[in-house]
């Protein structure tokens, strides 16, 4: 794993927090200059609904009950944090603790997410609902959560993660699920993505878009954080329990960045705990072949939200790349644009290569050796390192009228 | 970056990292059996009939087992 680098910005977030100031619990739908509602107008009243519903649910005592009993028996939270005591002589020493959501019912952290938000579905009379997936994770998490509250799920999945990942597509199946391969563009996540946005534009009256990453238009960001903080609250106080103090840094990967969020939340306002990020290298950030959209990538529009975004000179998303299905997506969460943007969070590109290879030095990997600050990455690696034209939204929000004052249209889906 | 946050430390256990672990990893037991050297040109595990890869379904197998037949009535 190489060394976390860190935004030029790096003082911002300390001054934020030592004013007193919280960076928890953000609202949106802005996170700085990013996030939004980047959308077509058929579906701003959709997104109102979901705004409407969640602010309520959260506030609701019931809801809260509902949510946390499924959790506990039917997730199978809290899951454990476990002390990796042999990791540690690959970590110079370090005590290593990992947040096991791999123990959830269907395997991943994506449940947290799934359910809070079928709940929600149902809470808004939603017969139906759809997600998009890239492993197949979220997919799967769906397709659990549609079955167990009696709801018809359709999930997107790009035609090439269908083959990567088949066991995963039958499972879905097995479920109850109808599994839609995406045959436009890269076939993967971004493509799933934006075929699940046509079909809700389609189909609103009666679905539900069960977005499964913190990414996306306002609410979902936000919504998608709340449901996922249990995370971090849980590795928060089981760390105390079991060290007595709060860790020194806090670390998840980032593709869209729902468990990276999830787990950063509770840690965000404890300034002396560092936060790393690391995104996708791919095949290393040289070539072009890699989903570090934070590292590399500047800010457009993908999918209703304004993000790091990886784009060519004119603007058009490129094709990221990585081995792992689930990160390989060409832009982020709106929140760790600002987190990474102010400095309380380190952004890395590392290749699962040489992650894997860490614990197997028999192999020689092809890894990833740059290191150095990301403004300094992004002025040596093309084609994203073009200065963005984009004017601060200070300046175009006073400049229009009060009523086009919140941004609708989306560039990209 | 373990080995970063313990430089110039007396006692690097003191140090503590949190690291997500977000999913089981199943989906990846492929991608990684093949970085590791470990699987024949058919997607088996070397030596083995193991595949890693999805299961056949009915058609498939329906297909194989009459290629099989024919191969042996030949």
């Amino acid at each position: 794993m190489d060394a976390p680098t860190s935004k030029p910005e790096q003082n911002a977030a300390d001054a934020f927090l030592q004013g007193g100031a919280s960076l928890r619990n953000a609202s949106g739908p802005y996170f700085g200059s990013y996030g939004g509602r980047w959308m077509p107008e058929s579906l701003i009243a959709a997104l109102d609904e979901v705004q409407d519903t969640f602010e309520k649910a959260k506030a609701d005592p019931e809801f809260i009950a509902q949510l946390n009993d499924l959790n506990k028996n039917y997730s199978g939270r809290p899951s454990l944090l476990t002390e990796a005591k042999r990791f540690s002589q690959h970590a110079g020493g370090a005590r290593i603790f990992l947040k096991r959501e791999d123990l959830n019912h269907t395997g991943s952290h994506k449940i947290n997410n799934v359910l809070g938000q079928a709940l929600l579905a149902k809470r808004m009379g939603k017969t139906r609902v759809i997600a998009e997936t890239g492993a197949g994770q979220h997919g799967v998490a769906s397709a659990t959560a549609a079955a167990l509250l009696g709801l018809e799920c359709v999930v997107y999945m790009g035609a090439e993660d269908c083959r990567r990942q088949a066991l995963n597509v039958a499972r879905m199946q097995l479920l109850g699920a109808t599994v839609v391969p995406v045959t436009n563009g890269s076939q993967t996540l971004k493509d799933a993505i934006n075929d699940a946005l046509r079909d809700w534009v389609t189909n609103v009256e009666n679905t539900h878009y069960l977005l499964g990453t913190a990414a996306g238009a306002h609410p979902f960001p936000a919504m998608v954080r709340f449901f996922h903080e249990v995370i971090g609250e849980e590795a928060r106080a089981q760390i105390l329990e079991q060290t007595g103090k709060l860790p020194d840094a806090v670390c998840a990967c980032i593709g869209g960045g729902s468990n990276a969020i999830g787990l950063f939340h509770a840690f965000l306002d404890d300034s002396s705990v560092k936060i790393y990020g690391f995104e996708a290298g791919g095949d290393g950030v040289e070539t072009g072949r890699h989903a570090a959209a934070i590292t590399l990538g500047r800010p457009g529009v993908l999918h209703g939200a304004r993000s790091y975004l990886m784009q060519d000179e004119d603007g058009q998303t490129v094709e990221s790349h990585s081995i792992s299905a689930g990160l390989d997506y060409p832009s982020v969460g709106p929140e760790h644009s600002y987190l990474a943007d102010i400095g309380r969070v380190s952004c890395t590109p590392t290749s699962p290569i040489s992650a894997a290879s860490a614990t197997n030095p028999s192999r020689t990997p092809k890894r990833w050796t740059r290191s150095g600050s990301c403004a300094a990455l992004k002025a040596s690696c093309p084609p994203s390192s073009l200065p963005t034209p984009w004017p601060a939204p200070s300046r175009w929000a006073s400049a229009l009228p009060k009523a086009r004052q919140t941004p609708r249209r989306s560039r990209s889906s | 970056m373990g080995q970063r946050l313990t430089e110039g430390k007396a006692d690097p256990s003191e140090v503590s990292i949190i690291v997500n672990l977000s999913g089981r990893g199943d989906k990846d037991v492929e991608t990684a059996a093949a970085w590791f050297d470990m699987l024949d040109e058919d997607g088996n595990v070397k030596g083995t009939t193991l595949s890693t890869r999805a299961p056949k379904g009915p058609a498939e197998r329906s297909a194989a087992e009459e290629q099989r037949s024919t191969e042996e009535q030949n």
